[in-house]
């Protein structure tokens, strides 16, 4: 056993045992009995030490969660999310070290456990782009795909999909991105389809992407979040998240943010077969009017 | 092509546009001692959800910690995220409920001068609408397209949205630290070469010299000088004279009207007009 393991196990078993110092005055000065879940919870916690030693993390996160759900406390919690950080389990491992703080808020190590929340936060996560087999009419056929995440273009038609082994060698593609909800678009020279996917702080996720065998139209608009809709004309639906045929040319997008009006967006539609993507997306707090927007617009070539 | 859009954010008393600022820190405290473990699960989520950015989540999380320990400083990460999500009128609420439980608080000068600085801000307002290519006028002041936020003095003020073929107006409060929505939608289109608006709590129309006119509205009116009266003959010390433009272009006038010199009296006015160009 380590020291701090040592130290940890020692502070627990007091922690647990329910003792108090003795009093002053004159009435009984017995130890109290360790209660029956405090003594639990101190085996569990021995036991989980035990499996984390012999290399069985998932038992030993086992261990430690119940002695845990016996008894609370910040070193049984600080255990946990080094168990999970090691399990790769980044996202539980977060939340755990952040109870920790909040069990112990004096804590000496807080500085070094506020680096590893700090890091463990930026770690990217994986999405795996993928689509339904060949015998659904929605599969997207990646080879004539752009594929843009959250307005970002990530990949040209030509690329090649790759088996994605994680997710049953379907075959498709596998992205980096920071942790966070993303909007995947497609779009093909014939069709558009979209899907929103999130991942973890480290964490993989599959992102199932189908498309509808044929949409028509020059301009693709979508945003990041239901919040912020486009419409063409403020009377009728927003056409955030579609495809629509318009007259090549200068349009105007109109914005709202929830029930605020935002700035208009300018748009050119391209003569001929290519595409205007429009992506709309916000960063900023959820203040009571429309927040700053960021909008992002691609050309999408299909033009020979 | 990336292009970013600033939500405008024009500041009354003709200071100039400025950008969002950025997101003043969080400024949390941490449960005390002795916090139940059943609250940690919200609070823990509550920091993660303003780590993330999700101020609302971080806000009902903490309420959910709170209905489970009732704790000072669980009101004042409350208030915090209130604060940065400028909800001045719910942070001083949280702010005071903090010192309310936690009367000894150590930072409770600080949070007090807090309090003073969040209930002395001025009010804002958002003036947008539904409509296209509208132009705002605050008191008779262009502030620009709409939408525009705006930071305004205590007291009443006027707000006219112009569309190419529209208008709408509002009188409205403004109090200190409050946020107010106007959304100034048009009812119904209306075009015309001017549009008549001002500081009066009251409207109407007349007409006079074979003109209808009406306070505040827009209406179409032969190009030329006009000098008619306001509202009722007599009601203002000098005519309210303006230019009307040709019928394809519009003028903005917007009357200023004074107390009168003793009671009953005529209101002394001051009549501005200002071209108006809507934005290709």
């Amino acid at each position: 056993m380590s020291a701090r393991e040592l130290a940890l196990a020692l502070a627990l078993a007091c922690a647990l045992a329910g003792t108090h110092p003795a009093s002053a005055d004159d009435t009984a000065k017995r130890k109290a009995t360790p209660d029956k879940f405090a003594k639990a919870a101190g085996e569990a916690f021995r036991d989980a030490v035990a499996a984390d030693k012999a290399g069985d993390l998932r038992t030993a996160l086992g261990l430690y969660q119940k002695a845990y759900g016996i008894s609370p406390h910040p070193s049984t919690v600080y255990n946990i999310a080094d168990v999970q950080r090691r399990l790769l389990l980044y996202a539980d491992a977060l939340k755990s070290y952040e109870t920790y703080l909040a069990l112990l808020p004096s804590a000496d190590d807080r500085k070094d456990i506020e680096a590893i929340l700090d890091a463990l936060s930026k770690m990217p996560g994986t999405l795996h782009l993928v689509t339904a087999g060949a015998s659904d009419p929605n599969a997207v056929d990646w080879k004539a795909a752009y594929v843009l995440v959250d307005g970002e273009l990530k990949l040209r038609p030509g690329s090649a999909p790759q088996p994605q082994k994680e997710y049953g060698g379907q075959s498709g593609f596998a992205i980096q991105v920071p942790a966070g909800a993303y909007v995947v678009d497609v779009v093909t020279p014939i069709t558009h389809g979209h899907t929103t996917c999130k991942v973890e702080v480290g964490g993989r996720a599959a992102c199932r992407i189908t498309a509808k065998p044929r949409v028509d139209g020059r301009l693709v608009v979508n945003a990041s979040e239901r919040d912020l809709s486009v419409r063409l004309d403020p009377k009728r639906s927003p056409i955030t998240g579609s495809r629509l045929e318009l007259p090549a040319g200068r349009h105007k997008l109109l914005v709202r943010d929830r029930s605020y009006e935002c700035p208009a967006i300018a748009v050119d539609l391209p003569p001929g077969g290519d595409v205007q993507y429009v992506f709309v997306s916000t960063s900023e707090l959820e203040f009571d009017r429309c927040r700053s927007l960021d909008v992002k617009q691609q050309r999408l070539r299909f033009t020979p | 092509m990336v292009a970013a859009i600033a939500a405008i954010a024009a500041v009354a008393e003709a200071a100039p546009s400025t950008a969002p600022a950025p997101a003043p820190p969080a400024r949390r405290k941490p449960p005390p001692e002795g916090f139940p473990a059943e609250a940690i699960g919200p609070f823990v989520e509550a920091i993660l959800a303003d780590k993330a950015g999700n101020l609302k989540v971080a806000e009902r999380r903490y309420e959910d910690a709170n209905k489970v320990s009732d704790q000072a400083s669980t009101h004042y990460n409350i208030a915090d995220v209130q604060r940065r999500m400028e909800h001045w009128l719910e942070a001083i609420k949280s702010y005071r409920k903090y010192l309310e439980l936690a009367p000894g608080a150590p930072d409770r000068a600080e949070v007090e001068r807090l309090i003073a600085q969040i209930e002395a801000r001025p009010g804002t307002a958002v003036i947008d609408g539904e409509e296209p290519d509208a132009l705002v006028f605050v008191d008779g002041k262009l502030l620009g397209p709409s939408p525009v936020v705006l930071q305004v003095s205590d007291g009443y003020h006027a707000a006219d949205r112009i569309t190419p073929t529209g208008h709408a107006h509002r009188r409205f409060e403004v109090k200190p630290a409050h946020s107010d929505h106007l959304k100034l939608s048009i009812s119904r289109e209306e075009p015309g070469n001017v549009v008549l608006s001002g500081n009066l709590a009251s409207s109407g129309s007349w007409r006079d010299n074979g003109n209808q006119y009406k306070l505040p509205g827009r209406m179409a009116l032969p190009p030329g000088p006009h000098a008619t009266y306001l509202v009722t003959p007599r009601r203002a010390c000098t005519p309210l004279a303006f230019t009307a433009p040709q019928p394809d272009e519009l003028v903005y006038v917007f009357v200023e009207a004074g107390a009168p010199a003793r009671p009953g009296g005529c209101l002394p006015i001051k009549v501005q007009q200002t071209k108006v160009r809507f934005p290709p």
